[in-house]
């Protein structure tokens, strides 16, 4: 093995260290180098300028600025760099009932043990909200009369935000991605959520039963360079879990220039069924095989 | 010099947040993010299909005498596609050197950080 | 007939609550609340709104009522298919949840929204959730790209030619079926579906299959799609056996 000239091309990428040889003989072309933590968010750079997970500075982002008119949320819009994690705005871990405590720990104990309990989205179903939307993947709206409608790039998840006013008929079932009601405050579209079902998490770790609601607030709003971003306040209620509702904000980027492919406005597509192998064991914990 | 170094790390910032798969559909949790593992070895097969794509590497031993296969799970074909992978990227038969997080649990597999092609291009952004 | 589980699309959320297809949407779309610059041209006909195929042959026939002009290779195949479907419903590929395919998408028993907006429209099928994007700025993708080829559903662009909403898709895989018969497809496939309101509740389909892999000669063939009033979307999620 060269290891001279792979320390090589990794310097070119900011190699730090030489590797050095794993002590399994078994398999002596495979070895440890330095670790790279996964998920490990860089410095932030020196430009001040946001990334994308894809490496693109946000100097690339919006070669088109999105419709002037703040009610048309049309484009594509991604999150930077973006956290599933559940955190307050003043980045706290939220109110948890003690019960809820002990649960989430237990998934994160079991992430610590290499274990990762799934929830739906490891089986290919919808991922929940406000998980969806929290997913690192684009997103797109679309307007319909009586509906705005959230398509997402992962797993194809489809959202209808009845825009009629009125709240969940009577008798409508629990899903995945719930019922949502929407309406414009202002510039802001107001989405409210419920009929959410329990088998999907709130992030990696948190459950929620069938009390949660989850508000969801879009803004078009200002960004650096003069780029604009749809600003989400998302607010989550679930007094089974949580001892008070909190929220959490994110940004979206509005990338134009991931729109410039012809099909799908800048959406590829996500069939989860094609190759899922890290389908949970007999356990529920995701396996990667 | 100070300009390099910068350079540098903004790189290495760089393929650090590209390498990282997207966490939506699983829990990386199976996965040793404390610990790189480098496999030289020959492309079996590139699997560019969602919701991960997969690449099967074929790994000799140091006497050459046996071979062992892993199974590297990497981002999602539309997530690759950004940073400007491609179905064709990798094909059977490809000499690369893998860098990856190795699975927890000690079988021959991990997830993806990084391929360098045997003539020193480095896949995708 | 007894279902197997796998082959299941089942409905998880509830039954749809579906209207009669009726006269409702004869007094035209509401875009009360939808921005100016998302509403279609009032000059063009609005094809927007639920629909549902309520005649889906299993087969598919050429707009003559013939069969697809079938090369020999593809014939074997389509045959080997139908051998195999009689003995194990399981090898038909939707049996895996995965995506219907270009054409077979429409036939099924679930409501599909055409969202029809100014720059583009959207086809969202209820059907495992699936949709369709379909961009009218721009002209067909291209073939050789090849990070937008062998997907299931395809890119797809299209164009208003007067009363006639066209769209052209490519990039497909060869992992789908036609119709629930098994034609077959590959991955040069192309397709070119004209839609055209026939009145205000009716919609006709005339699709073009081009894939000189597996027919002599480019064959169209037709489907017609009944308005849905009072349509309220479902959550539909199709499991199979490896679901929790």
């Amino acid at each position: 093995m060269d290891k001279k000239r792979y320390c090589a091309v990794l310097a070119a990428a900011g190699c730090l260290a030489a590797p050095v040889s794993i002590p399994t003989s078994s398999w002596a072309q495979a070895t440890v180098v330095t670790p790279t933590p996964r998920g490990a968010r860089p410095a932030p750079p020196a430009d001040g300028l946001r990334r994308d997970g894809d490496g693109a500075p946000e100097t690339q982002w919006e070669p088109t600025p999105p419709p002037s008119d703040p009610h048309d949320l049309n484009g594509l819009w991604e999150v930077p760099r973006p956290s599933t994690a559940l955190r307050t705005l003043d980045n706290q871990a939220p109110p948890f009932t003690p019960e809820e405590a002990k649960d989430t720990q237990r998934h994160v104990d079991a992430e610590k043990a290499g274990e990762p309990i799934a929830d739906a989205s490891t089986y290919c179903f919808p991922h929940g909200v406000p998980r969806v939307t929290n997913a690192p993947f684009p997103i797109r709206f679309a307007y319909s009369p009586g509906l705005i409608v959230m398509l997402y790039e992962v797993n194809h998840n489809v959202r209808f935000v009845h825009m009629d006013g009125k709240p969940a008929p009577a008798n409508t079932p629990f899903t995945f991605l719930g019922y949502s009601v929407g309406h414009w405050d202002g510039n802001t579209l107001v989405v409210e959520t419920d009929h959410l079902n329990n088998r999907t998490l709130l992030d990696s770790h948190t459950s929620h039963g069938p009390k949660l609601k989850v508000t969801e607030r879009f803004t078009k709003v200002k960004a650096n360079l003069g780029h604009t971003d749809l600003e989400v306040m998302e607010t989550i209620s679930d007094p089974d879990h949580f001892t008070k509702p909190f929220s959490m904000k994110r940004n979206f980027a509005f990338r134009s220039d991931l729109e410039r492919d012809a099909g799908w406005g800048g959406l590829t597509e996500y069939a989860c069924e094609e190759n899922n192998r890290n389908i949970p064991d007999a356990f529920g914990i995701s396996t990667a095989k | 010099m100070k300009t390099k170094t910068l350079a540098l790390g903004l790189a290495a910032a760089g393929l650090t947040a590209i390498a990282a798969p997207a966490l939506a559909h699983h829990s990386f949790a199976m996965f040793d993010n404390q610990k790189e593992v480098q496999l030289v070895g020959t492309v079996k097969d590139f699997q560019w299909t969602n919701p991960h794509t997969w690449l099967q590497v074929v790994v000799p031993n140091e006497a050459g005498t046996s071979t062992s296969e892993w199974s590297v799970e990497g981002g999602n074909p539309g997530d690759l596609a950004r940073r400007g992978w491609k179905k064709t990227s990798l094909k059977a038969g490809d000499k690369v050197t893998v860098r990856i997080h190795p699975m927890k649990n000690g079988s021959n597999g991990g997830s993806l950080v990084g391929v360098t092609l045997a003539d020193g291009t480095v896949v995708g952004r | 007939m007894k279902m197997n589980s796998k082959m299941g699309l089942a409905l998880l959320a509830s039954t749809a609550l579906l209207g009669a297809a009726g006269a409702a949407a004869a007094a035209g779309p509401d875009f009360d609340g939808i921005p100016q610059s998302r509403r279609p041209p009032a000059s063009q006909p609005y094809i927007g709104g639920a629909w549902t195929m309520p005649t889906r042959p299993k087969a598919v026939k050429t707009v003559d009522g013939k069969e697809p002009p079938l090369l020999p290779a593809a014939r074997a195949e389509y045959q080997k298919r139908q051998a195999d479907l009689k003995k194990d419903p399981k090898t038909d590929p939707i049996a895996d949840c995965l995506p219907h395919g270009p054409l077979r998408i429409f036939y099924n028993q679930y409501p599909l929204l055409i969202v029809q907006e100014s720059d583009q429209v959207d086809f969202v099928f209820e059907a495992n959730h699936t949709y369709r994007f379909v961009d009218l700025t721009r002209g067909p993708p291209q073939l050789n790209d090849d990070t937008r080829t062998s997907t299931y559903m395809g890119y797809a662009t299209g164009k208003w030619q007067g009363k006639t909403l066209v769209v052209d898709t490519m990039g497909f895989n060869d992992k789908t079926w036609l119709d629930g018969s098994g034609l077959p497809h590959g991955e040069k496939l192309k397709t070119e579906e004209k839609f055209t309101l026939k009145d205000a509740n009716t919609l006709e389909g005339v699709v073009t299959i081009t894939d000189p892999d597996n027919y002599s000669a480019p064959w169209s063939t037709s489907f017609t799609l009944k308005r849905l009033a009072n349509y309220q979307p479902t959550e539909m999620v199709c499991v199979n056996d490896h679901k929790m």
